[in-house]
């Protein structure tokens, strides 16, 4: 096994938007989005304030590339992110990072009968864009971190902001980190003040979003992001690590584009609470197999949510040395969850074109119905280390040269999810991603 | 999966033989041993999947702990 590689250090983090809002047409967003910034800025609240145990200057490029690839609701995102860490002093850090998600596709207008969801599917494109800053304090076994992202797209718009704390205790066998981050977000919508939820009218684009126009309004969305997390060396060849998350959504979380037909006749907006609280327990475990020069890795996530949702995952991951330079992993990964407490499935009896909302609320997001999915993924790394030789190309320290793929297979637990024909055949997602990191 | 998180927590806890000295740390300051050597893939898959899945959080922090340098 490889000894004293330089450790990772932070990326790009928070993520202010998600892939799923388009803009022209009629996006996959809603609350997509929303867990996507607000997981993406809770991740990078982690992230940042507590990794990197010895600061370092880096710059990281990766292009990842991910696909649905439905027939007529094909779904294609280009994720390419750069991150630059520079230390500016010994006990001081400075980050910046961008990224972009480049979304297009199709998807259908209205969740309803099965006819529709094939026939009604509705071209969509959007671009985000992503900014980041942010500066780390270490002073002795502590650490403190700050960082600001801002994230827009035609629909959307993020500002959030994030602070971190961390400390090594006992001899760098333990540390514990707590972190914050908030977001103040805004979504596009038509203006439905007053209507009842079986009234609301959708929008038809974003044309005109944020832009002060009559009949186009912009909705407020505060998350509010809480975590923790503790690594343990547990022996010499044994590492453990347990975070636990708690977050609030507070504002509008639906997809304003969206609608689902009520009653057989009635096409509404979609409608979900405002509000939305969400807990989630992760451990980990990391063991050396030295004989092997690898790693076996252990997840297990809890999560569960005011809306309803629960869900588990397990994945299991394997790391190994093949080369001195060269890295190989191979993983697993298992999710399964159940549906919101007001998702109707609209190849059930009841329906909402059977029997209507619940309460106020319908949805025809695929993400608050009941699924599992399966994940394989391998990914290779070229390490290569500067030596008694010199650096390389006279400047850096390490260049790492990545590359990955994951493949997904959804399965969902009810007849007609949103989506569904998505979900048609062995693999329904695949993920592809190339990445360089130079280290100096 | 309740029991799965259980379980390795308690693990987490507890099970330290004692505390590990640096010179013993040769096989933990490798980057395989931690859990997110690769942080920026790490958030990129956590952007998919909290896109694609009904649930988000519980994400652990990479790196600290191991003591390695």
């Amino acid at each position: 096994m490889r000894t004293a590689a330089p450790t990772a250090s932070r990326s790009v983090r928070p993520r202010s938007g998600g892939h799923g809002r388009g803009a022209r047409s009629l996006p996959r967003c809603g609350r997509a989005l929303r867990s996507a910034a607000a997981g993406a800025v809770l991740a990078a609240a982690l992230l940042s304030f507590a990794t990197r145990v010895r600061a370092e200057d880096k710059v990281e490029v990766k292009a990842e590339y991910f696909t649905e690839p439905a027939n007529k609701q094909a779904l294609h995102v280009f994720h390419p992110a750069v991150g630059l860490n520079v230390d500016a002093h010994p006990i001081f850090s400075l980050n910046f990072g961008y990224e972009a998600d480049v979304v297009t596709g199709a998807t259908p207008r209205t969740y309803g009968a099965a006819l529709d969801a094939v026939s009604s599917a509705t071209r969509f494109s959007d671009t985000r864009h992503a900014f980041h800053g942010g500066a780390e304090l270490r002073l002795g076994p502590a650490a403190v971190d700050v960082g600001y992202t801002y994230g827009f797209e035609n629909d959307y718009r993020s500002h959030a902001v994030d602070v971190g704390a961390k400390v090594d205790l006992w001899g760098k066998n333990t540390t514990f980190r707590l972190g914050y981050a908030h977001n103040f977000d805004s979504v596009c919508d038509v203006d439905n003040k007053g209507a009842m939820p079986t009234e609301r009218r959708s929008l038809g684009s974003s044309e005109g979003c944020f832009k002060n126009i009559v009949g186009i309004i912009s909705e407020p969305l505060a998350i509010d992001s809480y975590a923790a997390s503790w690594t343990q060396v547990l022996t010499p060849i044994l590492l453990s690590d347990v975070s636990a998350t708690f977050q609030v959504l507070d504002g509008f979380q639906s997809n304003p584009y969206r609608r689902v037909r009520l009653f057989g006749t009635v096409e509404a907006q979609e409608s979900e609470p405002l509000l939305r609280q969400r807990v989630a327990i992760q451990a980990r475990l990391r063991l050396a197999v030295t004989r092997a020069r690898g790693a076996l890795g252990f997840l297990g996530r809890f999560y569960y949510d005011t809306w309803g949702i629960k869900s588990g995952t397990a994945e299991v991951s394997w790391d190994e040395w093949i080369l001195p330079q060269l890295l190989f992993r191979v993983r697993g990964r298992f999710y399964q969850q159940g549906r919101a407490v007001f998702y109707r499935d609209a190849g059930e009896m009841l329906s909402y074109e059977t029997v209507g909302p619940v309460g106020q609320y319908f949805t025809g997001d695929r993400e608050l119905s009941p699924f599992r999915d399966y994940l394989v993924g391998f990914k290779a790394a070229w390490v290569h280390n500067a030596d008694e030789r010199g650096k390389i190309l006279r400047v850096f320290e390490q260049l790492d040269f990545n590359l990955k793929v994951d493949l997904i297979d959804y399965q969902p637990l009810t007849p007609l999810p949103p989506n569904q024909i998505r979900d048609v055949g062995l693999v329904n997602a695949l993920i592809a991603e190339l990445g360089l990191a130079l280290r100096w | 999966m309740i029991l799965l998180c259980l379980g390795l927590g308690l693990a987490s806890t507890g099970c330290g033989r004692y505390a590990v000295r640096a010179d013993e740390k040769e096989y933990l300051a490798d980057r395989i041993m931690q859990p997110d050597y690769d942080e920026m893939e790490t958030a990129n898959d956590q952007h998919v999947l909290s896109n694609r899945e009904g649930s988000t959080g519980g994400y652990g922090a990479s790196g600290g702990g191991c003591g390695c340098n």
